[in-house]
């Protein structure tokens, strides 16, 4: 267990920041730190931990107001669990065992103190912490990872239960019962993905331009909130029985999100989308917690992989979808497929997808468009939602010759 | 349709005040870090007094969050209606 103290007028110019990073917080024994790399793969130097000392002598006061106005989260583990080439998360960042779920392997899964500073909310855990992703794993590509907190973790020695935020941390006035917790970098809308074809401040040329350009670190927040707002579902219940003494309808099933600023070991790691992992506690938390759910999700090949039950509902969606599209008279096919398909939700969800012009989505061969969504399917009341899991990021001309 | 652009426009500016006092710590620590090693890369900053921008193109969050709020969503309305009516009325085979 650690407990973490942060004191804003202290932090800017001092090590606490990153300035200049002492070795116990980057350098585990006999290793010099975690190894730059270029865009074309090559070892170069040592990674930047620092923050810009002339950015600071410019913006100071606006970084004092900044650091108070997101909540904080300090991670604390040992050193060579995250910097070490061996045992660290970082080093071995793009390492693959094809496992969509957890893509860097259970095995890389470390022990962790999550120490949260949040309204009315200072309650230490421990749990794990790995790193999430696809290309943006790879230090070529991006060096800011993503971080997926664990705090059932299935080969946890610790046995913990689910966290309990005891004060709300998203936006709902209940407490929310967490089992993994997301800390995103969505890798497009950042200043931190690197363009393989690209020299920074590129002019518009043929092929890929640089998207840093027009980061915004706002598509998926914006995106999220239109989608949840767009069809207003009931509030969490228990067995059919209302939790919230009739409090406003959540909207359109999708995590909730919220910015957060993450020290590692002390050492400023910026900022993050605090994001839920959408699993089977997700939708019982926020539809029926008597209920059970299946979860399943694609991944980038397009492939329906199950988070939590089984992906038995989402094939024979399939199936009957199939079975309706080719006969598009027979409004019998079509009365099968709106018993399992929430009409509405998968509706709202094309039109936030067309409405940002989403250049990484496509369709799998069926009516249905699902590249990169979850999904969440009642066992009891079939009832399957579409809603976004990640990667609402490649839109709104991201690229500038995607025009809008 | 005017409800969805109208509310869109609010729900990007709530968006944009979230993150917008965070920016300056952001560019401190992540600014320059897809620059290549070694070489003299671009530092992006919330807002750049030296950014001469290229058309169209952002270079600073305040600047790309401009091109979002100013132009992407207002020209998107009529483009998005556009492409949804012709998903409902197919051009004839």
């Amino acid at each position: 267990m650690t407990r973490s103290y942060l004191f804003t007028e202290d932090l800017l110019g001092t090590a606490a920041l990153g300035i200049e990073p002492t070795d116990h917080q980057v350098k585990p024994a006999n290793s010099p730190g975690l190894v730059r790399t270029s865009s074309s793969g090559n070892p170069s130097g040592i990674l930047d931990y620092e923050m810009d000392p002339e950015i600071i002598a410019a913006e100071k006061a606006e970084m004092i107001a900044g650091l108070t106005s997101a909540p904080t989260l300090a991670i604390t583990l040992p050193v060579e669990s995250f910097f070490g080439v061996v045992d660290g998360i970082c080093a071995n960042s793009s390492l693959s065992n094809n496992d969509s779920l957890d893509p860097l392997g259970l095995e890389w899964r470390r022990l962790a103190s999550f120490d949260p500073t949040m309204e009315n909310s200072d309650t230490q855990e421990n749990g794990e912490i790995t790193i999430s992703g696809g290309v943006s794993r790879n230090y070529r590509y991006n060096s800011k990872h993503n971080f997926r907190l664990i705090f059932n973790a299935r080969n946890s020695v610790l046995g913990k239960n689910d966290w309990l935020m005891p004060a709300a941390p998203f936006s709902s006035s209940l407490p929310r019962m967490f089992k993994q917790l997301q800390l995103r970098n969505s890798t497009q809308d950042r200043w931190t993905i690197r363009d393989l074809n690209a020299s920074p401040k590129s002019t518009v040329a043929s092929g890929y331009t640089n998207r840093r350009d027009r980061a915004a670190y706002i598509r998926e927040a914006w995106a999220r909130k239109v989608f949840r707002e767009m069809n207003p579902l009931p509030p969490p219940a228990l067995n059919g029985v209302d939790l919230e003494g009739g409090a406003e309808p959540e909207g359109n099933l999708i995590a909730h999100r919220r910015w957060i600023h993450v020290f590692i070991n002390g050492l400023y790691w910026g900022i993050y989308d605090m994001t839920e992992r959408v699993g089977e506690d997700f939708a019982r938390t926020y539809l029926d917690r008597g209920e059970d759910y299946d979860v399943f999700k694609s991944d980038g090949s397009g492939t329906i992989t199950n988070v939590d039950g089984s992906i038995a509902q989402w094939n024979t969606l399939l199936t009957i979808c199939s079975t309706a599209g080719f006969s598009t008279s027979d409004t019998t096919a079509w009365e099968e497929v709106l018993k399992i398909l929430d009409l509405d939700s998968y509706l709202d969800y094309l039109i936030v997808n067309f409405y940002m012009n989403n250049r990484d989505w496509g369709s799998n061969g069926t009516i249905l468009k699902v590249v990169w969504p979850c999904i969440v399917a009642s066992r009891i009341i079939p009832s399957i939602n579409l809603h976004f899991s990640d990667d609402l990021m490649t839109t709104m001309s991201i690229f500038p010759e995607f025009s809008p | 349709m005017n409800g969805l652009s109208l509310r869109s426009l609010q729900i990007f500016q709530e968006a944009r005040d979230e993150i917008s006092p965070l920016m300056s710590l952001e560019s401190a620590r992540w600014g320059d870090a897809a620059s290549e090693p070694g070489a003299a890369g671009y530092s992006y900053r919330k807002a750049d007094p030296g950014n001469t921008p290229n058309a169209g193109v952002g270079g600073d969050f305040l600047n790309a969050a401009d091109f979002l709020g100013t132009e992407y969503l207002p020209q998107r309305k009529p483009l998005f209606r556009t492409t949804i009516e012709g998903f409902l009325n197919p051009p004839a085979q």
